[in-house]
């Protein structure tokens, strides 16, 4: 795992640690790329990086799923619809589909949300077809929630550099 | 010549055709006849024309879901629920229409009334309340999947009457020179030719705008959330559509529509369609 997970990093630190001005490239990356290239910085190399990562968490919860069931079903992740839920959770976590916002700890909370449901409604009993009516209900009301409010305040995360003109302009386009 | 070269700044259309090809949405058709020229090398009865119209026939569901996804990717946003929607009409479909033909017109109304209600529910999702559109679509497409295996049990259910079937698996026999037409290839005629035309009119004009740019739009005068919002039901329509033809085809199951949104959206991007940045270059002359 942490030969795949050094391998293109120039200092060879772990791109998810906090110190680490890679993380900060990642967020710089989906912020802005053209601005990421004219600041100095490569834009490939972190989107590369952040596209292994996935695919290596990928590969580790196929283990963990394997662990799990003790067979190797080829149609477990397209069935499990891990690809369009882990989307979801990390949107329901605070983070940005357009990218450069949100957190680990964040998507780890939208994670937790859907598991807590998830049991809540296993404990009451309710049908497991229904589960996913409700499931999809909480992503909207979820995001729904924050993101009128979210979007208001939202500031670019580099929030000095912008000019209030040019936020507020934006604001007012989507009403 | 030169006059129409001057005045209206138009290229011949033979010099037009050939430019084009360099474009994506114009290479895609060069590619589209390579393939089937190594398709009808393997298969030489596909050269035959009433077997191309019924090849082209199997292929109009998804042709008519990626018209619909069009129209929301050009205004910037995403429909993953169109699987879900034409999984949901194919089951009502299925189940409320059973061995009545009598009950097609008005079953065909309802479902086009649920197509427009989820196109509307998306549309003011995203564009009211500001959720992105990944999440609404994919929301509406969980509740949607989630009722439609709640209501079967999540097993094929419902036989509709055949007169029903035949929408998407007949055809008009005996054509001069053709011979076979299905109805299928008619109704993409009609969808093809009404979205081509929907796009030149100052609406499919509005639509490029808004997803080029949703603040100089607004700035302009347009309300860019009508504008999303009926493009989200055009989309969700075309899954309408789109599953009264697989209703003909695939039968009735919970599952059929899965995966047809994504089919949709690589279909548009692969036809040159590029959404939130430069969506401008690539509307259709």
């Amino acid at each position: 795992m942490d030969d795949s997970c050094h391998g293109p990093m120039p200092g060879g630190h772990s791109p998810v640690s906090e110190q680490d001005p890679d993380r900060l490239h990642i967020y710089a990356v989906g912020g802005d790329p053209a601005v990421t290239r004219m600041s100095g910085i490569r834009e490939s190399l972190p989107a590369i990086v952040a596209h292994s990562l996935s695919g290596l968490f990928a590969g580790l919860a196929g283990l963990v799923i394997v662990a799990r069931l003790g067979v190797g079903s080829p149609e477990v992740g397209t069935q499990g619809g891990y690809d369009l839920l882990s989307i979801a959770a990390v949107v329901v976590g605070g983070a940005v589909l357009a990218g450069g916002k949100g957190s680990i700890w964040g998507s780890l909370g939208g994670i937790l949300i859907f598991a807590t449901i998830d049991s809540l409604l296993g404990i009451m009993e309710v049908n497991p077809y229904l589960k996913e009516v409700v499931r999809g209900l909480i992503i909207i009301i979820a995001v729904a929630v924050y993101a009128k409010r979210t979007q208001l305040k939202r500031s670019a995360r580099f929030d000095s550099l912008r000019t209030k003109s040019a936020s507020s302009m934006k604001e007012g386009s989507i009403r | 010549m030169t006059t129409i070269r001057y005045s209206a700044q138009r290229q011949p259309l033979f010099s037009r055709t050939l430019h084009s090809f360099a474009t994506p949405g114009g290479a895609i058709y060069l590619l589209l006849l390579a393939l089937l020229i190594i398709l009808t090398f393997y298969n030489p009865s596909l050269a035959e024309p009433d077997q191309m119209t019924r090849f082209i026939g199997r292929s109009v569901p998804i042709a008519v879901v990626a018209i619909g996804q069009y129209f929301v990717i050009v205004a910037g946003e995403f429909d993953l629920s169109m699987g879900a929607v034409i999984s949901a009409q194919v089951v009502l479909a299925g189940n409320l229409i059973g061995q009545e033909p009598s009950r097609i017109p008005q079953v065909m109304v309802l479902m086009m009334v649920l197509g427009t209600v989820v196109g509307l529910v998306n549309g003011v999702l995203t564009s009211l309340l500001k959720v992105p559109s990944f999440i609404t679509t994919l929301g509406t497409a969980l509740v949607l999947s989630g009722l439609t295996f709640y209501f079967t049990g999540g097993a094929p259910s419902g036989n509709p009457a055949d007169a029903f079937r035949a929408i998407g698996r007949g055809g008009l026999q005996n054509v001069p020179l053709i011979g076979f037409v299905p109805y299928s290839v008619l109704v993409l005629l009609f969808v093809a030719i009404g979205a081509a035309w929907l796009m030149k009119k100052p609406f499919g004009r509005m639509l490029i705008a808004v997803g080029d740019n949703p603040a100089t739009t607004a700035l302009a005068g347009a309300s860019p959330w009508w504008i999303r919002t009926k493009a989200f039901i055009l989309s969700s329509t075309a899954a309408t559509v789109a599953a009264v033809l697989m209703v003909g085809y695939a039968g009735v199951s919970p599952v059929v529509g899965q995966g047809y949104e994504f089919t949709a959206i690589t279909a548009v991007v692969l036809g040159g369609v590029a959404w939130e940045v430069d969506a401008a270059q690539s509307c259709p002359r």
